[in-house]
């Protein structure tokens, strides 16, 4: 808190003294159409003052009094430069004209929107996937190999996944799409099954979240930012790989110029039987009353997923820098194969989840008064979702069963559970720039849910409705010093968590008898982050929060059959800390290095985990562990003449209990201990290559990229405890991959093959569940604009 | 340049050797073994992170002991065995082998566990009645023959399978089929508790109505073909001590020296807020008789305790020792409160109870007693920091009772089984 104190201090007297003889150059950036193009470079001949436009192409620049060269330039447009006099504060648009150009690689590292971000304050991974999207899959594939994070998958395609940001994993992360919950669009959407050809780049930040996405997110966010082309466009694209996988992804944009009305329309279909083989997997052979190891297929994990959006509205009016409305729609099929071991063989359960949203969007620069920009939206979702576990069937491995006596999931009666999530999200967000260098946040968010489950034959399960609805206020301070090589962010959260309850059955165990039928609690979080530029090649940033994650409503309402709710969760806390150097080195003409080193630490407490009630084989969320997160993480980044570039990058955890005591008063024998069950060491190398106008023609290129990825093994339970030799691990990774990309016509037409885990080797993220072997994928791209 | 040359050559041709460095994927554990190893005769259970009774998923490490009697401080750093992936707690014990469902939830298994490694002796799948793990209640019909019972999915029915314990296979399986005379039953208890009773040579199997827990049922089964010979009803108790697990890890019933079968019992008490808020009972019926001994309902008498029965096992002839929660004798917080459990030894023909001056004791999924002819060993979690699990050896014909093996602290102690 002294730090904080102090931290203030600092930002309010030096606000004060930068603020003095600047006058202010602003203006909006257009292009021909009149639509403001973002990321515009403004930069003020022979001085280090320059800045870039935001999402609406508008800038704003303080300087001195004087005479100045502008230049502005940006990819795909023709730059201007002009010269000015400025004496006072003074006002200047700029019309850029479109220019043809091949899009260069290095975009992906130069100075855009995702290296900005890199090099502001916040702990961030920003990768860009617009330039790759045509080799890629899913997005879950290239988050998981960037810096710091870890995605754990339990099988092939639309199989569930853990990712895990500096060792904080599950309901920790928040996810967002444009700054909107992602679960506007439906709750069984995620990273795995968006359509990649939307998708701009992704944020990821790591630790401390920014106010603007009012999350109450305990280790970090990741938000999804989706393509804003300028222009009209269709984007088209078909794979087809291994395991009979298919997948099919249309997007395109229409913009009327002379009424700025546009139309986005997007859909995304996966299909897979996911029937990769299972190496050495045991099936009985009744002839000779053993057990044997064979290889053998899947044969019940086909996945179906269509995700579809559209999006219109009017952009650039008078009352509306942009007024949106899109419509929602996903559709997931899955049917489910194994339990939480693989030997746990299922062949009829299966989970469907459909979701129907609306969203409503609006954005405007000086809104009400100058200098202050809003952006609201008001979502709705209706979410939908059924798991079928009605088959008294025991399957084994070869595709058999037998007539069993319990169902396959749960072991108990035949079920099907409908659970119906109508969810609420309304943000506000108010952006006021006091000056160039000065501006304050405050942003608003509801998420309200309301939780209606019933079951179709279960006829002890007793069909209940609970709401719960969560306010967060944040309100940030943002201003950027000595000719911007200071930049500070201050800013304070409040969470407001708001429950009705209706469920009072086994009120002993729920605490609903300990609480009122409507209860709302107040939590509050803050935090800073700074970084100071030495030089081009030295910076540093640091960044802390106090952040608070609110109990979700499966843990506060249980899922209705072997997880009791529990009403007096509080919510879990965590002290995040960053502290981190990087810079861009040039080496020598055409050899550019980036590096970036992060140290990290997470504190969590009353950290909030599934534990074992008393009664049989049901289970509770609860509050349980403090766990400490301690970590290193780097990433190098060579690129040589757009060509060449290699990235590798390295994550070290060491995350420990720190429960010191346990709830009986008797000291925790794995306090200090390493948590189990979780990778600690792990590593991405990428290479790449990138030669243009091959086999003598113009406007085409060939990428080849090979990715290798390194996890270390780790323990399935605590370690120290026990002989060595008797302990469960997950053993090694060591995935290679090839991908290999020819492009013609500035890539309007491409076609990507990409080959997995090359050496077929048997890998695990989780204990006993085995991930697919070598699988190819060919992806056919038509880009038209 | 020439040295940047260089420095990317020497990454690529570490980040090759790297590649080729890549080593085996094996799990290396859980191999069926060949030949059967002679265990140490006693086995320690302790859980890390929790209990591990009653469906905790907390890590398990057994460690195998010479002797009880020993003063020293038993430690899981380094020692032990960590059991976790392959095997629960709850386990059919039959020296020197566990047999129980394992971790792969598709199977019976027979194991041993040395301090080195788990021996997977035989393994057989399920036959056409399958079973949750953990779940399930047995009896012994002869040496060799294991008969597993358990309600089904939707506990509709009663459920059994007849193994061959020698070498690990199915002789039989199928429903129990009750006679028209018995109770109406909604929906079956988990598993209830099966019990061999050698002088008729029928399953005593007593089970419950969830939908009607004011009185449960046993059943006499005949083994040989698994016919349900008749079915009583006890109204003086509510439900056996035990309705899901089975005795797989907490000793519930016990024949006496006269072959006479004593069950545990409780009653929610009345105005409880929490159907855990209980007091018990013992039933009993006398060897070769197939009703329960109206004369005989234990642990009622004003010296006796209110509390709830946890776990009862024969200690010598007439007398048993129990394990009985019970905040207000304890001074305990309540019901879900630590410290709540104590050991006391009932005297089945005056039905006095003897509390035993022992610490009161944590842990009511634990089953850390065991009687081995004239010594009872008696496994405690005390409060208080510094004041380690230990275990006490009480000498049964004396009464002279000696402090031995502690568990260093923070461990969960959960369980100590007798292999010889």
């Amino acid at each position: 808190m002294r730090f904080l104190f102090i931290f203030i201090i600092f930002c309010l007297l030096t606000a004060g003294v930068d603020a003095q003889n600047k006058i202010t150059i602003s203006g909006e950036i257009k292009d021909e159409s009149g639509l403001g193009i973002p990321v515009v470079s403004v930069a003020l001949e022979g001085t280090t003052f320059g800045t870039y436009s935001n999402d609406n192409g508008y800038y704003s620049l303080e300087v001195p009094p004087g005479s100045y060269t502008i230049h502005i330039s940006a990819i795909g447009f023709k730059t201007r430069i002009k010269t000015l006099e400025v004496k006072n504060n003074t006002s200047q648009d700029f019309i850029l004209e479109e220019e043809t150009i091949n899009l260069s690689p290095v975009e992906v590292y130069g100075k855009g929107k995702n290296q900005q971000l890199r090099e502001g304050n916040l702990s961030v991974n920003a990768i860009d996937i617009r330039s790759i999207a045509g080799s890629i899959a899913n997005l879950n594939s290239i988050i998981g190999r960037s810096s710091g994070i870890r995605i754990r998958e339990e099988g092939g395609m639309g199989a569930d996944f853990d990712l895990t940001i500096n060792g904080l994993s599950g309901n920790s992360i928040r996810y967002f799409i444009d700054g909107v919950p992602l679960a506007t669009i439906g709750n069984s959407v995620n990273l795995a099954n968006l359509p990649v050809n939307i998708v701009e780049r992704t944020e990821i930040y790591k630790g401390v979240v920014p106010t603007e996405l009012g999350a109450d997110a305990l280790g970090g966010a990741i938000n999804i930012i989706t393509k804003k082309d300028v222009k009209n466009y269709v984007d088209a694209s078909y794979s087809i790989g291994s395991f009979n996988s298919h997948q099919v992804e249309f997007n395109a944009q229409y913009q009327n110029p002379s009424t700025n009305f546009f139309i986005r329309p997007g859909l995304g279909v996966n299909y897979s039987k996911n029937n990769y083989m299972m190496k050495s997997v045991e099936v009985w052979d009744a002839a000779v009353a053993e057990f044997k190891r064979v290889n053998t297929r899947r044969f019940h994990d086909d996945y179906f997923s269509m995700v579809g959006q559209i999006a219109m509205g009017v952009a650039n009016k008078k009352w509306a820098d942009m007024l949106s409305v899109t419509l929602s729609y996903s559709n997931i099929n899955k049917d489910i194969q194994t339990g939480s071991v693989q030997t746990s063989v299922y062949g009829e359960a299966k989970r469907k989840n459909n979701s129907y949203g609306m969203l409503a969007q609006y954005r405007k620069r000086d809104f009400l008064t100058k200098n202050l920009t809003t952006d609201m939206f008001v979502s709705h979702t209706r979410d939908y979702s059924v798991v079928t576990d009605s088959a008294y069937r025991k399957y084994r491995w070869d595709g058999t069963f037998i007539e069993s006596s319990r169902n396959e999931i749960t072991g108990r009666g035949k079920s099907v559970r409908h659970i119906k999530r109508p969810l609420t999200v309304v943000r506000s967000n108010f952006n006021y720039t006091l000056n160039e260098n000065h501006s304050l946040n405050l942003n608003y968010l509801l998420n309200h849910i309301k939780n209606n489950r019933y079951d179709d034959i279960d006829k002890d399960f007793e069909p209940s409705e609970d709401i719960l609805s969560k306010h967060i206020i944040g309100l940030s301070y943002n201003q950027r010093l000595l000719e911007r090589r200071l930049d500070n962010t201050l800013f304070g959260k409040s969470y407001i968590n708001h429950l009705e309850i209706g469920q009072q059955d086994l009120s002993w165990i729920t605490g609903s008898s300990q609480m009122p039928g409507s209860s709302t609690s107040e939590s509050w979080g803050y935090g800073l982050a700074s970084r100071f530029r030495f030089f081009e090649w030295l910076s540093v940033k640091a960044s802390y929060e106090n952040s608070v994650r609110l109990p979700l409503a499966r843990e506060y309402l249980g899922n209705g059959t072997t997880v009791y709710p529990n009403f007096k969760l509080d919510p879990e806390t965590s002290n995040n800390f960053n502290l981190g150097v990087f810079g861009t080195v040039d080496l020598a003409p055409r050899h550019r290095l980036y590096y970036e080193a992060t140290g990290f630490i997470r504190k969590v407490e009353n950290y909030i985990r599934l534990v074992i009630t008393e009664a049989e084989g049901m289970s509770q969320y609860a509050n349980v562990n403090n766990v400490s997160v301690k970590g290193i993480e780097g990433e190098l980044r060579y690129d040589y003449n757009n060509s060449i570039q290699l990235v590798a990058n390295a994550s070290y955890l060491d995350e420990k209990n720190k429960t010191r005591y346990q709830a009986n008063g008797k000291p925790d024998i794995t306090y200090n201990n390493r948590m189990p069950n979780r990778p600690w060491l792990y590593s991405n190398v990428e290479l790449n290559f990138r030669k243009h106008d091959i086999f003598g023609q113009k406007e085409n290129q060939l990428k080849l990229a090979y990715i290798f990825q390194y996890v270390h093994w780790f323990y399935l339970t605590w370690e120290g405890y026990g002989i060595l030799e008797s302990k469960a691990t997950i053993p090694t990774q060591y995935l290679n991959s090839l991908q290999l990309t020819y492009s013609i016509r500035n890539e309007k037409y491409s076609v990507s093959l990409e080959c997995n885990n090359i050496f077929d080797r048997l890998t695990y993220d989780n204990y006993l569940l085995q991930k697919p072997g070598r699988s190819f994928f060919c992806k056919f791209r038509l880009f038209i604009n | 340049m020439k040295s940047l040359q260089f420095l990317f050559k020497t990454f690529l041709i570490a980040t090759a050797g790297l590649l080729s460095f890549a080593c085996s994927d094996g799990n290396g554990n859980d191999n069926p073994d060949d030949g059967v190893p002679t265990p140490e005769p006693f086995n320690i259970w302790v859980s890390l992170g929790g209990g591990a009774g009653m469906g905790s998923t907390a890590s398990l490490i057994v460690k195998g002991l010479k002797s009880l009697d020993g003063t020293e401080i038993v430690d899981f750093k380094g020692s032990g065995l960590d059991v976790t992936a392959k095997m629960d707690q709850e386990s059919i014990i039959k020296a020197p082998y566990y047999y129980q469902i394992p971790k792969e939830k598709d199977r019976f298994g027979k194991y041993i566990i040395t301090n080195e490694r788990i021996v997977t002796v035989k393994e057989v799948a399920f036959g056409s009645n399958t079973y949750k793990d953990r779940r399930y209640t047995h009896a012994w019909i002869n040496k060799n023959t294991l008969v597993i019972m358990a309600a089904n999915g939707d506990a509709s029915k009663v459920i059994w399978t007849k193994l061959d314990a020698e070498n690990m296979t199915i002789i039989s399986e199928g429903t129990l089929e009750f006679p028209a005379s018995a109770p109406e039953i909604a929906q079956f208890s988990t598993s209830g508790i099966a019990s061999f009773r050698a002088g008729d040579g029928k399953i005593l199997y007593s089970y419950l109505d969830n939908k009607d827990k004011e009185r449960f049922h046993l059943a006499f089964i005949n083994p040989s073909d698994m016919k349900v010979e008749k079915v009583i009803t006890e109204e003086r108790a509510e439900m056996m001590a035990g309705t899901a697990y089975g005795e797989l890890l907490q000793s519930k019933s016990f024949f006496d020296t006269n072959g006479d079968y004593y069950l545990a019992c409780n009653t929610v008490n009345e105005g409880a807020t929490s159907t855990t808020q209980q007091h018990g009972s013992l039933v009993r019926i006398k060897n070769g008789q197939t009703e329960f001994d109206k004369d005989y309902f234990g642990y009622i008498t004003p010296s006796s305790g209110k509390g709830k029965i946890v776990t009862a096992e024969l200690l010598t002839s007439g007398k048993a020792l129990l394990y009985v929660m019970d905040p207000e004798y304890t001074g305990a917080d309540g019901w879900g409160a630590d410290y709540n459990c104590y050991y006391a030894i009932l005297d089945l023909k005056t039905d006095r109870l003897e509390r035993l001056g022992l610490p009161h004791s944590s842990g009511n999924f634990s089953q850390r007693s065991v009687v081995i002819g004239n010594t009872a060993y008696i496994g405690v979690n005390p409060k208080g920091k510094g004041n380690l699990p230990c275990v006490y050896s009480y000498d049964i014909p004396t009464g002279t009772m000696k402090k031995t093996i502690s568990i260093e602290e923070g461990y969960d102690f959960s369980r100590i089984v007798a292999l010889n």
